[in-house]
């Protein structure tokens, strides 16, 4: 479903994702792991076309990431900062971003992923009146309002409280039994446990582990000690960015 | 389905705008409102306000109660010795002009010397200072004229009593000459008679001519004496006009009129025919026959036996007689041709208005737009400006809120193309701020405006309109939030409006700067407009630069965004 091979970003002379190679499975939930400046987003921009990569290939659902036209059709994106109208209510947002796609029977669409999603009673408020979770699972539903392959989730659970993060993995949980593989990035070592079932650790835009949540337990007793072991590892031969 | 998308951008863009008060007031309320400010503005304008309305010192060193009535000026007397005052209180802006009556003014005018007014202006407010020049100068002008009409008519007064009189002189010089040729006729018959007649009779004759002759000596020394006296009266005449005339020409001649030419010869005529009468002999002639010894010719009748010789005595002296006479009727004769040429000239002159001698030539301006306000002449600027400042601001904040907010994001992510998204928002931006030239057109007739609602000036609008939008669309792909748009809106409307001919002609800038502001967007909508509104012209060129210009301008736009779709 996705295949990375040698992507690679500069910034100038900033190095941001540094050969990457990896691959995801259709109906996969792949977690990409890695703290503040590991290069999660800079990925993302790539895979969904926003970012030329320097140099390397991707392919996303068979199609290359330079072939922009194509690969709007297969991916969804939910970006780490919400991307919508706030003067619009959520119906309105979907509706509109919906008709860009070319959505069939847009209404019956809508009803799906406001009653998936847990946005029915809100469903025509303004968009910018909703609360932080609200916003997050709007900024989801609008990356999948036109069911795409493959959607990219860019730190959903940013900044929300625990109880509404927890009702936002019942949503991802769901999205994944439509058959969509999803690309997660996160700096929470729980969420890879609940929901994923592969995924790479990145710093310093390399790959430090590939992993299961399983397989990652070994580092450590809890997967929090895990993971500071593996990057503890990575640190002795680099100096390590602020986690 | 493309026709669909496009409608759901333009319908969602509608739905924003409306739910976004600001925007609103913006787009509906500021255009009215700054319509309507300028509008009132603009129709209450005038310099002529603005010069009755600032302070004009006013000094009067000469304190001979000079006054300049019928000025339109707001004078500010500032007492006796204000030389320097005026000055420094100019310099000070304390009163935007100073007038300076120097000492003796009244004085060197009456004496035909001529004075000058001393005018300090403050030239920091150069409309105004422009206004007072133009005002002060009408009026010297004015006071000039009156000066030298008044001369010129009190001339021409006496000149025209003169004329009158010469005319009289003329008819009684006629009647003279009459008289002479009677005296001449009858001294003819006597001196025939005398040749013809017969001693014998002779006697008795020569009691006759005895009397004949008393009676032409009678008459003789009447004509001598009338022509005496008008000869004395013509020349006193003459000879007062004179120096009459050569004051007037003094007063009012120093800016060398056209008239004044005519008055020096008209005096010089007149010195020439004084001249002439003065040097006319006939007194001489007249003295000649006074002189002739008609005593001589009364014979005693006793003295018959002289006779023959008395005869032919007396018929010597009849022909030295008749001679004489000749030569007197010839000389009337010259005097009345010298006398009617004179005349003739001084009705000549007299006929002139003296107005027309002491200004023979005026302005008679004749404005190329008859009868419009200040408000009409700046309708043009007034529709451009206000639609370039919102345009600018509204179309610039746009697109920087879509990048800002993400949208713009989501909207490239969408199998859509940029060029069309960009495209879509061009159209929503150009039906609003056809709504917006709407508003103001509608202020402008409601202002008493009369616009002519042609295919020419709505292409020209529509032109404008969406030269501008793009323009603030292009700013808005530039720059990274809204105070940077509006910064960067400002920055390049208010150098356009100060280079675009609104305030300042090309002719007053530099070459360069007037060559730059040739081209600005700015001015080629007002050039547009102003062709269509003022000129009644046409500038289908400049609407296609304008359209040229906004397709560069929105290709530009689409290549930003594609470039950089989020910040
Ligand atoms: N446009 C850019 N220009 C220069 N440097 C950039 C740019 N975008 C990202 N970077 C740099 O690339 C590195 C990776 O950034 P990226 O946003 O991908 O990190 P991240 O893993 O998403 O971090 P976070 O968890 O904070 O979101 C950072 O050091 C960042 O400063
Ligand atoms: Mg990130």
């Amino acid at each position: 479903m996705l295949e990375v091979k040698d992507l690679t970003r500069t910034f100038k002379k900033f190095t941001a994702v540094d050969h990457l190679s990896f691959s995801v499975q259709q109906g996969e939930i792949f977690g990409i792991l890695g703290p503040n400046g590991a290069g999660k987003s800079t990925l993302m921009k790539m895979l969904t076309g926003f970012l030329e990569p320097t140099s390397g290939t991707a392919t996303v659902a068979g199609v290359e990431i330079r072939d922009k036209e194509k690969l709007k059709r297969v991916i969804g994106w939910a970006p780490q900062e919400d991307c919508f109208y706030g003067k619009l209510s959520i119906v309105e947002n979907l509706q509109y971003f919906g008709s860009l796609y070319g959505v069939e029977d847009i209404e019956k669409r809508i009803w799906e992923l406001v009653q998936a999603l847990g946005l029915v009673d809100k469903r025509n408020a303004l968009a910018e009146s909703l609360s932080g979770g609200m916003k997050r699972r709007l900024n989801i539903a609008l990356a999948i309002v036109h069911s795409p392959k493959i959607l990219f989730l860019d730190e959903p659970t940013l900044g929300i409280d625990p109880i509404s993060r927890m009702a936002l993995w019942d949503v991802i949980k769901d999205i994944k039994k439509q058959k969509i593989t999803i690309i997660y990035s996160t700096h929470y070592l729980t969420e890879v446990e609940q929901l994923c079932d592969r995924m790479i650790i990145l710093r310093r835009g390399r790959v430090v582990k590939e992993a299961t949540p399983q397989s990652i337990k070994k580092y450590g007793k809890t997967i929090e000690e895990a993971f500071f072991n593996i990057l503890k590892n990575e640190t002795d031969e680099r100096t390590p960015d602020a986690v | 389905m493309k026709r669909m998308k496009g409608l759901q951008m333009l319908f969602k863009d509608a739905k924003l705008l409306l739910r976004d008060t600001k925007t609103v007031v913006l787009v509906v309320v500021t255009p009215l409102l700054i319509t309507l400010i300028l509008a009132l503005l603009f129709s209450n304008l005038s310099t002529e306000a603005a010069v009755g309305n600032v302070k004009v010192g006013w000094c009067d060193l000469d304190q001979q109660g000079f006054s300049v009535e019928g000025a339109k000026l707001k004078l500010m007397d500032l007492g006796k010795n204000c030389n320097a005052t005026a000055e420094q209180m100019v310099k000070e802006g304390s009163v935007a002009a100073a007038i300076i009556i120097p000492k003796g003014f009244q004085q060197q005018i009456s004496e035909g010397h001529g004075s000058s007014l001393q005018l300090y202006l403050d030239t920091t407010q150069v409309q105004t200072a422009h206004g007072i020049s133009t005002e002060v100068r009408a009026l010297v002008e004015e006071m000039n004229q009156r000066i030298g009409v008044t001369f010129i008519s009190e001339a021409w007064k006496k000149l025209k009593a003169l004329n009158d009189q010469l005319a009289k002189v003329t008819d009684e010089l006629e009647q003279a000459h009459q008289t002479t040729l009677t005296v001449r006729n009858q001294t003819q018959q006597l001196k025939d008679y005398l040749a013809s007649v017969n001693l014998t009779q002779a006697e008795e004759d020569l009691a006759t001519a005895n009397r004949t002759l008393h009676e032409i000596q009678a008459n003789l020394s009447i004509v001598q004496q009338k022509i005496q006296n008008y000869q004395l009266m013509v020349s006193s005449l003459l000879q007062s006009a004179v120096p009459l005339l050569n004051m007037s020409y003094n007063q009012s001649c120093q800016n060398q009129s056209i008239g004044c030419a005519a008055l020096l010869e008209g005096i010089t005529v007149i010195e020439n025919a004084s001249a002439t009468l003065n040097n006319a002999s006939l007194s001489t002639e007249v003295q000649t026959i006074a002189a002739l010894n008609t005593t001589a010719l009364l014979l005693p009748l006793n003295a018959i036996g002289d006779l023959s010789t008395a005869k032919a005595e007396v018929q010597e002296n009849l022909t030295t007689l008749l001679a004489t006479i000749d030569a007197y009727a010839a000389n009337i004769d010259a005097i009345i041709v010298e006398i009617q040429g004179t005349h003739q000239l001084l009705e000549q002159y007299t006929a002139r208005d003296p107005q027309y001698i002491v200004r023979a030539v005026s302005v008679d301006e004749k404005e190329s737009l008859e009868q419009v306000s200040y408000l009409w002449i700046m309708t043009p600027a007034l529709i451009c400006v206000v639609l370039l400042f919102i345009g600018l601001f509204i179309s610039s904040n746009l697109i920087v809120q879509e990048r800002r907010a993400g949208t713009m994001l989501r909207n490239a992510l969408a199998p859509v193309s940029l060029a069309y998204l960009i495209f879509m928002k061009v159209v929503f931006l150009f039906v609003l701020a056809i709504i917006q030239a709407t508003l103001i057109v509608v202020v402008l007739m409601l202002f008493g405006m009369t616009i002519a609602l042609n295919i020419y000036f709505l292409s020209a609008i529509a032109a404008i309109c969406l030269l501008f939008m793009v323009l603030g669309l292009c700013i808005g792909c530039v720059v990274k939030s809204e105070n940077s748009a509006l910064l960067t809106s400002l920055v390049l409307a208010l150098p356009m409006m100060f280079l675009s001919g609104i305030f300042y002609p090309f002719e007053m800038m530099p070459a360069s700067f007037a060559w730059i502001g040739g081209k600005l967007p700015l001015t080629m909508a007002l050039q547009a407009l102003q062709k269509g509104m003022l000129y009644h012209g046409e500038d289908w060129q400049g609407i296609i630069v304008m359209l040229g210009v906004s397709v560069m301008l929105y290709i530009i736009s689409v290549y930003l965004v594609w470039r950089k779709p989020v910040e």
